[in-house]
C-alpha cells in the first residue's frame, strides 16, 4: 500500500503535524521521541504540548528532535484539550494531524501507511493497529465499537495474539487516541476534542462528530503502533470506567437523533441497573454502578447536554439513520457480562513489575451466584414474604421519618429513663433509611435482617477477586454463604452479627487495598520464582479515598455495633502480624495505620454520642453488654449462635485451613497463614466472650473467623490448581481433594436449614406478654422494668450484677430506639439502690422505692425462644421471684404467662402527674428512707400519650395551688409554662422534676433543644460529607480552576504551518 | 520454603488444639444469684439496719369480748417511726404513722382501728429495727405469739383438734393483689381438702376466717393443716378454742410454720401428775421420716429408761407421739429435740397442765434454730416461778444473763447473772427454769444472753382472772 502512495503521490508530500501530549514522561519517552524521528514521511513535523508535570521532557524533545515546536501548558486539563492546542499553534487545514499519546512507539512507516490509507480511501479519521508495549504479538486494539449507550467494546480481545486476524482495513466507530491521524481542516470543522472532556471518552466524542459530518472512521492494521497504556500506574486518579461510562453516554445523547436520544435517556438506566445485577454474578459490579453513575450524572446536566446538542447540530451532514448500522445492535455492556473477559493488571513485588492475566470469574461464578441466590431467597421465603420476627434485638422501627429525625435533632434522648445527651448517630441514619425505604418499616427491617448478608456474600466475591481464580472466589462464596453464622443470628434475634457479617468482607477488601495487598499468581523474582507475596502501588490519593471509604463503613456500622471499628483495626493487625510472621512485605502494617486513622473517623463522625464509650462503664457498652453467652465451645465451633440443624456439619469448614497450610505454596501460604491468624485469635476471643469477659457478643467476634476460612477455602482451590493439578501423584492431591469434599458436606446444614423459610427463628415468646401490658392508659403512662438474665432481657440491659441485667423502657410497644440507653445517671443509682434493697429484703417496699422513675411494671423474663427456650429454659436468677414477691406493693400482674414474671407497682407515679394531699408532700422529700413512707396515691395522670420528644399540652383545671411532676431527671432544659408564664421546676423525691403550679391553666411542657446541639450536627453532617466526598475523586474544582489558568497563560500565536512538501 | 510451611502449620494446628483445650475448659455458668434467702422459717429478731423492718402479725379475733394488740418493742436509743397497717375479714385495710420512745415497748390496739371477725397487722418500722408481737385477748386465755418476718406460699399446723374444740384458719393476704389458697386437711382417715377451700380466692389487702367445722371437719381427734397460696403469699394462724376435748382448755392463736425442717427444740416439757405432754409430728413431704425424740431430763432416769425414741412417720401422714408413755421417764421438767435426718416434719408440743376445769393447754410450735441472744420483747405482766426456761442446745457448759429493758438501756436483772448452763450430757442436764420475780422484770422487755447456744421460752399468765401460763418461744436474733 505504501508502494500506491508513492506512485499515487504528486511531487509534493502532504504536510503532517505529529502532536504529542506530554504528561508525566517516564523512561519510555526517549523510545517514544526515536520512533517518531524515525519516521518515514517526509512533511512531517511535531508538535508537543508539555502538561506542567512533564518535567525535563522539554530536553528529551530537543534531544532527539531539535526542530520539534514545544508548548507547555499549565496544569493537566486533560488529552483533549491539550490536542486542541494544535487549533491555534498550526496555521493552515491542508494536511493532516497526527494525534499521539506520549507512550506510543510507532513503526517507522506507521504515519505514512495512514496518510497513504486516507488518501486512498477518502477518510477522515485513522488509526493504526496497537500493539502490546512489552508483547508486540499482543494486539491491544484495532478500532472500537459502539453501542447506542456510548459503550465501547474493542473489536479485538485485549491481549489478543495478533496473527493477522484482523490485518484488513475496515471501517470501525470509533479509534483510540494514542494515535490518531485526522485531516487538519476536518478536525477545524469538528471543532477539535470536545475539551470538557479529561479522560476517556473524547475519541468517541470526535470519531462520532466525525461521522456526522460525513467521515469515515477507519483502522489501518498494517500501520502498527506499540502502546504502552499503563494509565493506572501513571496517574493515581484513574477512574476510567466511570468516566468513560459517563462521556459515552453523555456523547451518544448529544450524538443521536432527537427521537434516539430521547429513548437511549430513558432505558439506560434500566439497562445499567441489568449491569449490575448482573455484575453481582460474576463479582465486577463496577460496571453496573459506573451506568448508573453516568445515568445519574446525564440527567443532571440535561441542560448541557441540549445546549451542545444545538452546538453540534450544524456538523450533522448525515441523517441519524445511516450511523445507525455502524453502532452495534443492543448493549455491549451487557453482552460483555456473559463472555468470559480478561484483563491486565501490573502488581510490584517489592523490586519489579511483573505483568499477570486477570481473569473475571466466568461460568462457575455464574452458576454459584445464581445457587446461592435462589438458596438464600427460599430460605429467606418467610421473611420475605411476611415479617421479620419481633425477636432479640429484631426490634420495629418507628413508621415516621420525621419522629425519628425529630428525636435525633433533640438533646433529649427519651429511651430509658430519659436523659439530655446527643441521640445516637443511628437515630439519623435510621431516619435516613426510613425516608429511602419510603416510610415502610417493614420492608426496612427486611432489609436490614437480610441485606447484610446478601452484602456480605458480594463482599467475600470481591474480596476473593485478588486470587485471580474463578473457582477461588466461587470456593469463597460458598464456603462464606453455607457457614451457619449468618442464619444462626437470624434464628437467635442477634442483628449485630448480621450487620457485621455484611461489612466485614468490605473491610478487609479496603484494608487489602489500602496496604496493596495482592494475590501474586505469576508474579515472579528475578530468579523466576514465584515470590511469596506482592504488593501494588497505591497512591497517596487512592489511600486517602480508601481510608475514607473504610471510615465510612467502619462509622455506619458501629452506629449500630460500636466495636465494629476496634474488630477491624484488630484484624489488620493480626494481618500485619501474620504476614510480617510468615516473611511477607511488612507492607501490610500500612493496613494497620489505615485501620487506625479509620477508626479515629468513625469515633470522630460519631461525636458526641461516641463520648460515652470513654466513660468508667464505657467499654461494657462499647462491646455491647457483658459477655458469658455460655454457648460452649462445641457450639462455637459450629457457629451455632441459634438454633441450626445439623450444623455439627460446619466443622468442615475448618477443614480448607488444615488443608492449604498443608498443600499451598507461595503466596497462598501466606494467604492461608494469614487466614490461619484471623481464625486462631478471633476464635480465642469468642471463646473468652462466651465464658463471660467482657468482650463484643460471640457472632460478632465469629464473622472474622468465618471470613477467614471462606479465604482460606478460596485460597486452597487456587492452591489445588495451581500447586497441585498436574504435579507428580502423591499424597498433595487426596489431601487436596478433602478440601472440596469439607465444602461439599458443610452445605449440608445449610440445605436443611431451608425448612421453615425463615432460617428456624421462633416466633415471638415474649411479645404476647409484653404486648398485652397496656399503653398510654387512662391511669397515666408509664415504665416497665426488665430485671433478669441479661441473655433474656428484650433490650441491651445494664449489668446489675452476677450476670444479671436491667433495661428500662416505656410503655408501649418495644422499638429498636430502646435498644439505645442514655448514659447511667442519678435515675439508674435509683433503681439499684432499690433493688438491693429488694435483694437484701431491707425493705419489702421495694416499689415505693421505683415509685418516682415512673416504674409500673417489673418484667422478669423467663423464655424468650432464644437461648431460653420452652423445653430448655435458662434458670432464673436465684432468690429474684423470691424476693419480688416479697415485695407487699408489687402485685402479680395479671398479665401472667410462662415466659415471664410480671409485678405491677402499686406504688407506681404515672410518668406525668399532678400531686395532691400527702404526695405532694412527699414529693419534697429524699431518699430511700422517706420514700418507703411516702404516700403515692393522689395523683391526677396529665399528658397521657405524649412522648417526652414533643412538647405536651393540656389544660390544668383547679384554682388552687398544685403540683406537677415529671418523672425525669431535674434537667433545667424541660420548661413548663402555665398560661404562657415560666413556672420553675424544683427536684423531687430526690431526683425527678416536680413544678408547683399557682392555679389551673393551659400547662405546656417541652424540652428546650441548646443551640449547641443544633451546631453540632451541622458540624457533624459537614463531617459526613466530607468523608463521603473523600471516597470519590472529587477533582471537579481544581481542573475547572486549571482550565482557566490554561486559557489565561497560553500564549495564542500559531508556531506550525502546515504547507506541502515539495519533493525534489 | 519447607520452613516457613513448618511453621505455619505448627502454629495453626497447635493453635487450633490450644483453642479447643482453653475451650473445652469453660465452664458454662450456672444460675445468677440476686438474692440469697433463707427458706421461710420462724420469727427472728433483726440484727442490722435495714431501710425498714416488716413484721406481719396473724390476727386476732375482735367479736364480743375478745380482743387484742400489737406489742411493739423499741430496744434502740431513739424513737422507733413506722406505720401500722390493719387488714380485717370485713374491711379495708386501714393504716396510721407509729413513734415508740427509745427503749420502750408500746401496744396497739387492733380493734380500734378496724372491724371484723379478726383483725391482723403489717407493722413497718424504719430503720430495721425493732421487735413485734401481737397479743390476743380471749376469755378463754391470753394467747402471745411473735410476728412473723415474711410472709409465705405455704403453711403448715401439724397439731390440731375440732372434738370439743374450736379451729380457726386466720390466712392473710397483705399484698395488693388477690391470691388462692388451697387448704389441705390430713385427719386420721386421709387427706381432706373440702372443694370450698380448693383455691379458694382472698382479695388483695384483706384477711380469710376459715371455719373448719363448717367444712365438715367436726369431732376430729388429730387433724393437721397444709395451706398453699399461689401468687401470692400470705400468712396463716391457728386459732384454736378448747373446751374440754382430749382434756384440753384454754385459747390459743399461734402462727403456723412456713416450711418443715428437720430439727425442732422444744425446752419446756414436764413430767408430773396432772400434766399430759405429746408432740405431734406432721410429715408432708413425699419420703418417710425416721425421727429420733431425744428428752432431756433434769435428772436421770430409771435403768429401763431410754432417752431417745425412734418414730417412723410416714410420707404425708401425721402422728401424735405422747411423752408421758415413755418408759422411766424422770418426773420433773425436760426439754426435748426432735430430729429427722430424712425428710423435713413440722412439730408441735401440747402440755396439758391440770385437770378438769381448771386445765390449761399450751401449744407450742419448736424452735428450729438456737442464738446466744433471745429476748422477750412484750412484758411480762407479771411475775411468776418458772415463768422463764432456758436449755442448753449444745453439748458445753455456758451461763446465761438475763436483762431488763429499761430507760437506761438494758440492765442485768438482780440475780440472774452468769447463771450456770450445764451441758446436757448424756441427755442430764441443760435446762434451767428461771422465776420471773420482782419489778426489775414486770413490765419490761427482756434478753437473755448466754454463752453457749441455747433456746428460750417464757410461760406468760392466761390473764388476769385465769389460772395457769401459757407456752411462747423467745424471739432469737436471727
Amino acid at each position: 500500500m505504501n508502494d500506491d502512495f508513492e506512485l499515487g503521490a504528486s511531487a509534493s508530500a502532504p504536510p503532517v503535524v505529529a502532536v504529542t501530549v506530554v504528561h508525566e514522561p517516564g523512561e519510555w519517552f526517549a523510545e517514544m521521541l526515536q520512533s517518531l524521528a524515525a519516521q518515514d514521511h517526509p512533511n512531517l513535523q511535531y508538535l508537543f504540548v508539555l502538561t506542567a508535570s512533564s518535567g525535563a521532557a522539554a530536553d528529551a524533545i530537543a534531544e532527539n528532535l531539535p526542530g520539534a515546536s514545544v508548548r507547555t501548558i499549565p496544569g493537566n486539563p486533560g488529552f483533549g484539550a491539550a490536542a486542541n492546542e494544535v487549533l491555534r499553534l498550526v496555521e493552515g487545514d491542508q494536511g493532516f494531524f497526527c494525534f499521539l499519546h506520549d507512550d506510543v512507539a510507532l513503526a517507522p512507516n506507521a504515519i505514512s501507511l495512514l496518510v497513504a490509507e486516507l488518501y486512498r480511501s477518502n477518510a477522515g479519521v485513522l488509526g493504526p493497529k496497537l500493539l502490546e508495549w512489552d508483547a508486540p504479538g499482543r494486539i491491544e486494539s484495532v478500532g472500537l465499537r459502539a453501542d447506542r449507550f456510548g459503550h465501547l467494546v474493542g473489536i479485538a480481545e485485549r491481549g489478543e495474539p495478533d496473527q493477522e486476524q484482523h490485518d484488513a482495513v475496515r471501517d470501525v466507530f470509533c479509534i483510540s487516541t494514542a494515535c490518531m491521524l485526522v485531516r487538519a481542516d476536518l478536525f477545524r470543522t469538528l471543532g477539535g476534542f470536545d475539551a470538557t472532556i479529561e479522560h476517556e471518552g473524547d475519541g468517541l466524542d470526535l470519531c462520532w462528530r466525525a461521522h456526522l459530518s460525513g467521515a469515515r472512521v477507519m483502522v489501518v492494521p498494517d500501520a502498527t503502533v506499540r502502546h504502552r497504556a499503563r494509565i493506572a500506574q501513571r496517574r493515581d486518579d484513574s477512574i476510567g470506567s466511570r468516566l468513560a461510562a459517563r462521556h459515552g453516554l453523555i456523547t451518544a445523547l448529544v450524538m443521536s437523533g432527537r427521537l434516539r436520544s430521547v429513548v437511549t435517556a430513558v432505558v439506560a438506566p434500566f439497562v445499567a441497573l441489568l449491569a449490575l445485577v448482573g455484575g453481582l454474578f460474576v463479582g465486577s459490579t463496577r460496571g453496573g454502578l459506573d451506568s448508573l453513575r453516568a445515568s445519574a450524572s446525564a440527567f443532571g446536566r440535561l441542560g448541557w447536554i441540549a445546549a451542545r446538542r444545538r452546538r453540534v447540530q450544524p456538523l450533522r451532514a448525515v441523517p441519524d439513520s445511516e450511523i445507525r448500522p455502524l453502532l452495534a445492535r443492543g448493549s455491549l455492556q451487557l453482552g460483555a457480562l456473559i463472555r468470559h473477559r480478561q484483563d491486565t493488571e501490573e502488581v510490584r513485588d517489592r523490586t519489579r513489575v511483573a505483568r499477570r492475566a486477570l481473569r473475571t470469574s466466568g461460568r462457575i461464578a455464574v452458576v454459584v451466584w445464581v445457587a446461592v441466590v435462589v438458596w438464600f431467597v427460599v430460605g429467606s421465603r418467610s421473611i420475605l414474604g411476611g415479617r421479620v420476627p419481633t425477636i432479640g434485638s429484631f426490634l420495629p422501627i418507628p413508621s415516621s421519618a420525621m419522629d425519628l429525625f425529630r428525636t435525633y435533632a433533640s438533646g433529649w434522648w427519651p429511651s430509658g429513663l430519659g436523659r439530655s445527651e446527643a441521640a445516637p448517630t443511628a437515630v439519623g441514619l435510621l431516619g435516613l433509611a426510613n425516608m429511602v425505604s419510603l416510610g415502610n418499616p417493614g420492608l426496612l427491617r427486611t432489609l436490614l435482617v437480610l441485606g447484610p448478608v446478601v452484602v456480605g456474600f458480594v463482599g467475600i466475591f470481591h474480596f476473593a477477586a485478588v486470587f485471580r481464580s474463578g473457582r477461588g472466589r466461587a470456593a469463597a462464596l460458598v464456603a462464606y454463604a453455607v457457614n451457619p453464622l449468618p442464619y444462626s443470628c437470624i434464628a437467635a434475634g442477634r442483628w449485630a452479627p448480621l450487620a457485621v457479617y455484611g461489612a466485614f468482607p468490605w473491610a478487609l477488601e479496603l484494608l487489602r487495598r489500602s496496604s496493596g495487598l495482592q494475590g501474586a499468581s505469576g508474579v515472579v523474582d528475578d530468579d523466576g520464582r514465584e515470590v511469596t507475596d506482592a504488593i501494588a502501588v497505591v497512591g497517596i490519593g487512592r489511600q486517602v479515598r480508601l481510608i475514607a471509604a473504610l471510615a465510612l463503613l467502619e462509622a455506619v456500622v458501629a452506629a449500630f455495633v460500636p466495636s465494629f471499628p476496634l474488630l477491624v483495626l484488630l484484624a489488620a493487625v493480626v494481618l500485619a502480624l501474620a504476614t510480617v510472621g510468615v516473611r511477607g512485605t511488612v507492607s501490610t502494617l500500612a493496613a494497620v495505620a489505615s485501620a487506625a486513622i479509620a477508626a479515629l473517623v468513625a469515633f470522630a463522625l460519631h461525636l458526641p454520642w461516641s463520648l460515652r464509650f470513654l466513660d468508667r462503664d464505657g467499654w461494657t457498652e462499647f462491646v455491647g453488654g457483658e459477655g458469658g453467652s455460655a454457648l460452649g465451645l462445641a457450639r462455637l465451633a459450629r457457629f451455632e449462635v441459634g438454633q441450626v440443624p445439623i450444623a455439627f456439619l460446619s466443622i468442615a469448614l475448618f477443614v480448607p485451613l488444615v488443608v492449604g497450610v498443608l498443600i499451598a505454596k507461595g503466596w497462598r501460604l501466606t494467604w492461608m497463614a494469614r487466614a490461619g491468624a484471623l481464625v486462631l485469635v478471633f476464635a480465642g476471643l469468642a471463646i473468652a466472650s462466651d465464658s463471660g469477659s467482657t468482650l463484643p457478643e460471640v457472632g460478632v467476634l465469629l464473622v472474622p473467623v468465618v471470613a477467614a476460612l471462606a479465604v482460606s477455602a478460596a485460597v486452597a482451590v487456587c492452591a489445588f490448581d495451581e500447586d497441585v493439578r498436574g504435579g507428580r501423584i502423591g499424597w498433595r492431591q487426596p489431601v487436596a481433594l478433602l478440601a472440596f469434599a469439607a465444602l461439599a458436606v458443610s452445605v449440608v446444614p445449610g440445605i436443611a436449614g431451608l425448612g421453615d423459610g425463615r432460617w428456624n427463628a421462633p416466633s415471638p415468646e415474649l411479645a404476647g406478654t409484653l404486648g398485652s401490658l397496656p399503653t398510654n392508659p387512662p391511669s397515666g403512662d408509664f415504665r416497665i422494668l426488665y430485671l433478669g438474665d441479661a441473655r433474656v432481657l428484650p433490650l441491651p440491659g445494664r449489668p446489675y450484677r452476677d450476670g444479671i441485667a436491667y433495661a428500662v423502657s416505656d410503655d408501649g410497644a418495644l422499638t429498636v430506639l430502646d435498644s439505645w440507653s442514655p448514659r447511667s445517671g442519678a435515675g439508674d443509682a435509683l433503681i439499684v439502690q432499690a433493688l438491693d434493697s429488694i435483694s437484701r429484703l431491707s425493705t419489702l417496699r421495694g416499689g415505693r422505692l421505683l415509685a418516682p422513675l415512673g416504674i409500673r411494671y417489673i418484667v422478669v423474663p423467663l423464655v424468650d425462644g432464644l437461648r431460653s427456650r420452652r423445653n430448655a429454659p435458662l434458670p432464673s436468677p436465684v432468690g429474684l421471684e423470691d424476693a419480688l414477691a416479697d415485695q407487699v406493693d408489687l402485685r402479680r400482674s395479671s398479665y401472667v404467662s410462662d415466659q415471664a414474671i410480671v409485678f405491677e407497682n402499686t406504688a407506681a407515679l404515672p410518668l406525668r402527674a399532678l400531686l395532691g394531699g400527702r404526695t405532694e408532700q412527699a414529693s419534697r422529700t429524699a431518699g430511700a428512707g422517706a420514700l418507703v413512707e411516702a404516700d403515692f396515691s393522689e395523683v391526677i395522670p396529665v399528658f397521657v400519650g405524649i412522648p417526652h420528644t414533643r412538647a405536651a399540652r393540656e389544660a390544668i383545671s383547679g384554682t388552687g395551688p398544685t403540683v406537677l411532676h415529671d418523672a425525669v431527671g431535674k434537667d433545667p432544659r424541660w420548661r413548663l409554662t402555665l398560661d404562657g408564664t415560666r413556672v420553675t421546676g424544683r427536684s423531687a423525691f430526690g431526683w425527678s422534676t416536680a413544678y408547683d403550679l399557682p392555679g389551673g391553666g393551659r400547662a405546656v411542657l417541652r424540652y428546650d433543644t441548646p443551640w449547641s446541639r443544633t451546631v453540632v450536627i451541622v458540624v457533624q453532617l459537614a463531617l459526613w460529607i466530607v468523608v463521603v466526598v473523600a471516597t470519590s475523586r472529587f477533582r471537579g474544582w481544581r481542573r475547572w480552576l486549571m482550565r482557566r489558568r490554561q486559557r489565561a497563560d497560553v500564549p495564542s500565536g500559531p508556531m506550525i504551518r502546515l504547507e506541502p512538501e515539495v519533493r525534489p | 520454603m519447607r520452613a516457613r510451611r513448618l511453621l505455619i502449620g505448627l502454629v495453626v494446628v497447635l493453635g487450633l488444639g490450644g483453642l479447643v483445650a482453653v475451650g473445652s475448659e469453660v465452664r458454662r455458668p450456672g444460675a445468677s444469684t440476686f438474692a440469697t434467702l433463707s427458706p421461710p422459717g420462724m420469727p427472728v429478731a433483726p440484727t442490722a439496719s435495714g431501710i425498714t423492718s416488716s413484721w406481719f402479725c396473724a390476727g386476732v379475733p375482735t367479736s364480743g369480748q375478745r380482743g387484742g394488740d400489737v406489742v411493739v418493742t423499741n430496744p434502740g436509743t431513739s424513737p422507733l417511726r413506722g406505720r401500722l397497717t390493719v387488714y380485717s375479714t370485713a374491711a379495708s385495710p386501714v393504716s396510721q404513722d407509729i413513734q415508740i420512745g427509745p427503749r420502750e415497748a408500746t401496744s396497739f390496739a387492733l380493734e380500734n382501728l378496724s372491724k371484723g371477725d379478726y383483725l391482723s397487722a403489717f407493722v413497718e418500722l424504719d430503720g430495721g429495727l425493732g421487735l413485734v408481737e401481737q397479743r390476743v385477748r380471749h376469755p378463754n386465755g391470753r394467747s402471745l405469739a411473735p410476728c412473723s418476718n415474711a410472709p409465705s406460699n405455704n403453711w403448715y399446723f401439724a397439731d390440731g383438734i375440732t372434738q370439743s374444740a374450736g379451729y380457726d384458719l386466720v390466712i392473710t393476704n397483705p399484698f395488693p393483689g388477690y391470691t388462692n389458697v388451697t387448704v389441705q386437711v390430713l385427719t386420721v382417715d386421709g387427706v381432706r381438702t373440702p372443694a370450698d377451700l380448693r383455691n379458694q380466692t382472698i382479695a388483695g389487702t384483706a384477711v380469710l376466717k376459715v371455719d373448719l367445722e363448717q367444712y365438715g371437719l367436726r369431732d376430729e381427734q388429730l387433724l393437721a393443716v397444709w395451706v398453699q397460696s399461689t401468687p401470692e403469699r400470705v400468712v396463716a394462724a391457728r386459732a384454736q378454742n378448747y373446751y374440754g376435748g382430749l382434756g384440753r382448755r384454754g385459747y390459743s392463736l399461734m402462727l403456723g410454720a412456713p416450711s418443715p425442717d428437720y430439727r425442732w427444740y422444744f425446752p419446756d416439757g414436764e413430767k408430773s401428775s396432772g400434766v399430759s405432754e405429746s408432740i405431734t409430728v406432721y410429715n408432708p413431704g413425699d419420703l418417710p421420716a425416721l425421727v429420733a425424740v431425744q428428752v432431756f431430763t433434769e435428772t436421770a432416769g430409771g435403768p429401763d429408761y431410754v432417752s431417745v425414741q425412734a418414730v417412723q412417720i410416714p410420707e404425708g401422714s401425721v402422728e401424735k407421739v405422747d411423752i408421758d408413755a415413755i418408759t422411766g421417764l424422770p418426773a420433773g421438767r425436760h426439754s426435748i429435740i426432735i430430729d429427722s435426718p430424712d425428710a423435713p416434719i413440722i412439730v408441735e408440743q401440747v402440755i396439758t397442765r391440770g385437770s378438769g376445769g381448771g386445765a390449761v393447754t399450751s401449744i407450742t410450735l419448736g424452735s428450729r434454730i438456737s442464738s446466744t441472744r433471745w429476748w422477750v420483747p412484750t412484758p411480762l405482766d407479771d411475775a411468776g416461778e418458772g415463768s422463764l426456761i432456758v436449755t442448753n442446745a449444745t453439748g458445753v457448759e455456758g451461763s446465761f444473763t438475763v436483762y431488763a429493758l429499761g430507760p437506761g438501756g438494758l440492765a442485768p436483772v438482780a440475780g440472774l447473772s452468769d447463771i450456770p448452763l450445764r451441758a446436757a450430757n448424756d441427755f442430764v442436764g441443760g435446762l434451767v427454769a428461771v422465776d420471773l420475780t420482782g419489778r426489775d422484770v414486770v413490765g419490761k422487755a427482756l434478753l437473755v444472753e448466754s454463752t453457749v447456744d441455747s433456746v428460750v421460752l417464757r410461760r406468760p399468765a392466761r390473764g388476769p382472772n385465769l389460772k395457769g401460763r401459757s407456752s411462747v418461744l423467745g424471739l432469737p436474733e436471727g
